[in-house]
């Protein structure tokens, strides 16, 4: 590029506020044109300048799913990968029996999984089973009554070798009787497969109430 | 005799679907109940082997907390 094809890019180039100077090519300057409020300069090889205007990640958690829970199971299916952690929120939460256990199938609930649980009320429970995380443990929540937990899942947007996911869970229980606050956690195997599916039932069959929201973070 | 009711919530296209278990589901359904019926056995007759032994020594739960602690 000559000293004077130079001088009419530099001149000529901007139309705007906050027009910067770039290239699509050797020898080829561009204009891109400013962003909007709070977006910041990010490195694109898809874009024609290399270069783009983005919203940078806020580390915030953003809304995917709001499930009515309904039947003798209810299964979250489609769930975006775009994520590494899944935080899956129980709200009132209750069935409409007593006796069983709250419990999340990931995918399908074939792989060995490892729920450890304490609570406030001094229960402990450790339970290797098969296919489901527990998230208020062997508690048993009288008819009707709802609870209110929050499980987190990690890194279950990865596939390839078998995959153990860690998870765990904090929120309000009610073991033998009395309310409290609890926490489990475990390791949930899925195969070689992303985490894409959760089904939630109640170990004794009974039919869910509440809901369930995902958030992706 | 109807089968127990599902919800299938695609959160892709949010759309959600209540039906009936198919007869695979739900015989993979009892077999599972069945499972988690043996297991609940089990951990209730480990509670009353372990009281009965209490019983026998003549000692307490405490009691016994204290002779392993």
């Amino acid at each position: 590029m000559s000293r004077a094809q130079v001088t009419s890019a530099i001149v000529d180039l901007p139309d705007a506020k906050g027009d910067i100077y770039t290239a699509t090519a050797d020898n080829t300057p561009a204009r891109l044109a400013v962003g909007t409020n709070g977006q910041v300069l990010t490195a694109d090889s898809t874009a024609a300048t290399g270069i783009k205007w983005a919203t940078p990640s806020s580390g915030g958690m953003t809304l995917l799913s709001t499930t009515s829970l309904s039947g003798t199971s209810t299964a979250i299916a489609s769930i975006s990968g775009s994520y590494t952690k899944l935080i899956v929120m129980f709200d009132q939460v209750s069935q409409n029996t007593t006796g069983g256990y709250l419990r999340i199938a990931p995918n399908t609930a074939t792989g060995s999984t490892f729920t450890s649980y304490k609570d406030s009320n001094g229960t402990a429970w450790v339970n290797p089973s098969i296919g489901y995380m527990y998230p208020l443990g062997q508690n048993t929540p009288n008819s009707g009554y709802g609870v209110t937990c929050a499980v987190e899942i990690m890194d279950y947007s990865r596939s390839g070798s078998t995959q153990f996911k860690p998870w765990f869970s904090y929120g309000e229980t009610y073991s033998g009787g009395v309310q409290g606050v609890a926490f489990a956690s475990g390791c949930i195997d899925v195969g070689s497969s992303a985490l894409n599916n959760l089904t939630i039932t109640y170990s004794n069959g009974g039919t869910l109430a509440g809901t369930v929201r995902i958030y992706g973070a | 005799m109807t089968n127990p009711i599902i919800r299938i919530h695609d959160t892709s296209t949010d759309e959600v679907i209540d039906r009936e278990m198919t007869n695979e589901e739900y015989a993979a359904f009892q077999a599972d109940q069945e499972l988690m019926a043996a297991e609940k056995a089990k951990t209730e007759q480990a509670k009353a082997d372990k009281a009965a032994l209490l019983t026998k020594l003549g000692i307490t739960a405490d009691e016994a907390k204290l002779l392993l602690g």
